[in-house]
């Protein structure tokens, strides 16, 4: 056997095959690379771009979330300090270096002021502006200014987004970079421009209790009030109102300022009364 | 035929065959390595959007926490649902508030949350071992 191995004869054809081997599987390498390099996107790229772009959308969500949350708070903080009133008020006092808007005023009607209490409107605006100032400094999705029409319920409020927010599908970056000698090609898949846009609507329901109804309770009290005072005192009448308190101006003698408790509630910060003033002077001018 | 001869020509057969066999073995080996992945790993990646969703999940619970820069229930809530052994690092605004730093990261998660102050917080939590 050893003596066979050490016979050359032969070996000859065996190099010859090597060789040709060698040839052939240079020839096939360069083929394939050739195939290979015909792809530039991989398979399944874009498939994992929509999923990553639904995670990103997933975290924006729960960033509006959060926004909404805080956002309702201080819109009904701002809406108390308003007195519910949407743009202007019929008429508006200083009281303590405070501006504070009136309800009703001198020789005008009780009705045509009052319907410029308007907290349903008043606290979209109000909420939309500060959703607005929120979304815009979320960086991860594009989020549209004033884009919410709300619905205020008994325990919730639900914001239905106008128009869709949206985040860039992008590719993976990272996979290429586990082999060292594929750094161009990891730095390439960074540069990797976004393939789309997914777009969703950024709806949102928090759980907040606005009770807005207790501007119009409290309106229908201020009614009750004027008509008490064409048979009776103001000093009488002003007792009556369960909702809120009234006292006299003390730099408008002519009006008389209602304080009532917030019945929202906010466990982020404080939640300011709802403060309004009504005309009230001494010989009553307001027609019902 | 020389059965001496026959057996060397046979030798020499099984010797070239081997050689061949050699460097058809080093070229699937320099293709396998050398070749980018085309395929993405689609099941990985769906495994990771799965960890992914379990920990905003957990963010989410503890989100008014979070904003305060406070940990919250998150690291009760990672030894429920990563297994008591798991690691894990919460950073807020790039710094550990609660875990340690974790070597080996098997899923992560960043997300930017809002405060009632009007600022926002970047969170990143990772779980790994």
């Amino acid at each position: 056997m050893i003596s066979l191995l050490r016979n050359k004869k032969g070996m000859d054809y065996a190099a010859l095959l090597v060789l040709v081997v060698i040839i052939c599987l240079m020839y096939l390498y360069i083929q394939l690379q050739g195939k290979v390099n015909t792809f530039q996107v991989s398979i399944g790229e874009s498939q994992i771009a929509v999923l990553n772009a639904y995670q990103e959308g997933e975290k924006a969500l729960l960033y509006v979330d959060q926004s909404a949350k805080f956002s309702a708070y201080k819109a009904l903080d701002t809406l108390a300090q308003r007195a519910g009133v949407k743009e202007y008020a019929c008429a508006d006092i200083t009281e303590g270096g405070k501006k504070i808007n009136s309800w009703t005023k001198q020789n005008g009607t009780i009705d045509e002021c009052l319907a410029l209490v308007q907290p349903y409107d008043a606290f979209n605006e109000l909420m939309n502006g500060h959703m607005t100032i929120y979304s815009s400094k979320y960086t991860n999705a594009s989020l549209p200014a004033n884009n919410y029409e709300m619905l205020v319920q008994k325990d919730s409020i639900t914001g239905t987004a106008i128009s869709s927010a949206s985040v860039y599908l992008k590719p993976p970056t990272q996979y290429a970079a586990f082999y060292v000698w594929f750094i161009k090609a990891a730095e390439a898949e960074l540069k990797k421009a976004a393939i789309g846009e997914y777009a969703f609507k950024p709806s949102f329901t928090v759980p907040v209790k606005a009770e807005l109804g207790i501007y119009e309770n409290m309106k229908n009290e201020v009614k009750a009030f004027y008509t008490c005072t064409n048979t009776n005192s103001i000093d009488e009448c002003a007792k009556a109102p369960k909702l809120f308190t009234l006292a006299r101006s003390s730099e408008n003698p002519d009006y008389l300022i209602a304080t009532a408790k917030n019945p929202a509630s906010n466990p982020y910060g404080a939640m300011s009364d709802i403060v309004f003033a009504i005309s009230a002077p001494v010989a009553p001018a307001v027609t019902a | 035929m020389n059965r001496k001869a026959a057996m060397g020509r046979a030798l020499t057969i099984l010797m070239s065959a081997g050689i061949i066999a050699l460097f058809f073995f080093i070229f699937i080996f320099v293709i396998e390595i050398g070749t980018p992945d085309k395929a993405m790993g689609i099941s990985e990646n769906l495994n990771g959007l799965s960890r992914e969703s379990q920990l905003r999940s957990i963010i989410g619970h503890s989100a008014d926490d979070l904003a305060q820069a406070k940990p919250g229930s998150v690291p009760d809530m990672v030894k429920e649902t990563f297994g008591k052994d798991a690691k894990f690092a919460l950073y807020i605004n790039n710094a550990i508030v609660s875990g340690a730093k974790v070597g080996r990261v098997t899923a992560a998660i960043n997300t930017m949350l809002p405060n009632y102050e009007g600022s926002t917080v970047s969170v990143r939590l990772e779980v790994g071992s």
